[in-house]
């Protein structure tokens, strides 16, 4: 027993707000990539897309690293709020990188001439996808609760540990997409009006994240509560 | 001097997926919020 | 408590016995890596592609698609026996319970494997005898590592509604690196190349190997303890 529902209703609710907030934050970042950054020379508008599908690239790696460390620590403590964290943030993960996986594409196709290229990095976003997808019908497949939480935090430790497999065997095949432009060891190479839009666009989609995965965490807890309360009342 | 390509259409199609995509999840939170908090206090109790 | 390492062996000698008993796992899979070794011969237009452009993908798709065949078997004999249960409460380490059903399943896919290159050889017409060694070579290490996460996942597969779906769904992203690496070093072994050309790819399939065994075996307890 983890929760009451009202508990959980209120957390829910808390978590609907901060998300409705990341919205408006949302045409926030339309209006800066649109009115206040330039537009790239050699790429045009279609750069623009670079502030959209970046943030939410990063987001949804983010959030896969973190359901993969907390089902380790689920596996460690067997806390059920560690298991419904995961969950949780699993979902919103999939709204992520269904995020990413249209947007790049659409990026791809002016300025590569093609929707997909099996690069090591679209390769290993498409395969955060499947084992995303994975993990969610891992867990809506398996009716007993104790059992979906320990066979799902062993697919996400295991997925977590492939990722690394999967970028070095696509890399080894080939790779074109863009090199790091952010993250390298020298300074950004990117205008500093590209990378504030881009910075922003990524906490943008941070709060989306925590609005989204309180909400969800707090329909779970209320899930859990019926739960418990139907098994209190054998005559239902 | 490049030429800027014309492609506003591609961009204009990843920030409407990305709004709907969004927003649509969003909505069906709240559906779900405001299902869950009505339910049991109306029919559940008899 | 009995040695881990007795009780493994034991497990797998007996899976291996029912197996040779009743050769339903072994006779489908094999069955089906012939047929898709036909198919992909009469799918391939000879005019347009050579059969040396087509022979590693025809040859891994093959020895995947095998494997899994094998791998879904693996759990659902156990369950319709209800002998997990009883595997559950025999006094050995959980940890046996995996090694034994992974060199088990190991064995039936290598028996697999070890049919369906003759044919392949055959079929294809590409002589092996010469780069023999290290075409083994690379598909015992593709084979052990996606062998040991569909054990794994077997385990948990058959406990869902699906079975036989949610492996698949579940092994397809783990058989991504050591396919593409087995098809990658049979190619290049097959156009002659040198072994250096290769050793990238095999020492990134022989720690994929180390990695998910051994984590494998770490995690399995929380897989079948209640």
């Amino acid at each position: 027993m983890i929760a009451n529902r009202d508990r959980g209703l209120a957390i829910a609710r808390r978590g609907q707000l901060i998300a409705a907030l990341g919205l408006v934050l949302l045409a926030g970042v339309y209006v800066l990539a649109q009115r206040f950054t330039p537009t790239e020379v050699n790429q045009g508008l279609a750069q623009k897309i670079f502030y959209l599908h970046v943030p939410a690239a990063w987001t949804s790696l983010l959030v896969f690293s973190i359901v993969g460390i907390t089902s380790a620590l689920y596996l460690w403590l067997r806390d059920e709020r560690l298991d419904l964290f995961a969950a949780s943030s699993a979902e919103v993960g999939v709204v992520f990188s269904i995020i990413m996986l249209t947007t790049g594409p659409l990026w791809a196709k002016p300025i590569w001439g093609t929707w997909w290229q099996w690069d090591a990095r679209l390769t290993l976003t498409l395969f955060l996808f499947f084992l995303f997808v994975g993990y969610l019908s891992l867990r809506a497949a398996v009716p007993d609760p104790g059992e979906r939480a320990r066979f799902s935090a062993v697919v996400a430790i295991l997925g977590f540990l492939l990722v690394p497999f999967v970028h070095l065997s696509v890399y080894l095949f080939r790779t074109i997409h863009p090199m790091p432009v952010v993250l390298k060891p020298s300074a950004p190479s990117l205008p500093d009006s590209m990378l504030r839009t881009l910075l922003i666009a990524f906490a943008v989609d941070l709060v989306l994240y925590i609005g989204f995965v309180t909400a969800r965490y707090g329909l779970g807890l209320v899930a859990h509560a019926r739960a418990a309360e139907l098994e209190a009342r054998p005559d239902a | 001097m490049p030429e800027t390509p014309q492609n506003a259409g591609y961009m204009i199609a990843a920030y409407v997926v990305t709004a709907v995509v969004l927003v649509g999840y969003w909505v069906r939170l709240v559906v779900k919020v405001r299902d869950e908090g009505r339910e049991p206090r109306d029919e559940g109790r008899k | 408590m009995v040695n881990p390492l007795r009780a493994t062996l034991a497990l797998a000698a007996r899976d291996i016995r029912a197996e040779l008993r009743s050769r339903t796992a072994l006779t489908s899979a094999l069955v089906f890596a012939a047929l898709v070794l036909v198919v992909f011969n009469f799918a391939r237009d000879p005019t347009r592609l050579g059969a040396a452009d087509l022979a590693p993908s025809a040859l891994w798709i093959t020895f995947a698609f095998g494997a899994m065949t094998t791998l879904n078997r693996g759990f659902a004999i156990e369950k319709e026996h209800g002998a997990l249960d009883l595997l559950r409460l025999a006094p050995m380490p959980r940890e046996a319970i995996y090694g034994g059903k992974l060199l088990a399943n190991l064995a039936f896919v290598f028996v697999v494997e070890a049919v369906a290159l003759p044919l392949f050889v055959l079929f294809f017409n590409r002589p092996v005898w010469h780069i023999l060694a290290p075409v083994l070579l690379v598909t015992a290490l593709a084979t052990i590592g996606f062998v040991a996460v569909g054990t794994l996942l077997s385990a948990m597969a058959v406990r869902t509604r699906f079975a036989e779906l949610m492996l698949p769904l579940l092994l397809l992203p783990f058989m991504l690196p050591p396919v593409i690496g087995g098809v990658q070093v049979t190619a290049r072994l097959f156009a002659d190349r040198p072994l250096s050309e290769v050793s990238g790819w095999l020492r990134l399939l022989a720690v994929y190997d180390v990695v998910f065994v051994t984590v494998s075996v770490l995690i399995f307890p929380a897989v079948a303890d209640e």
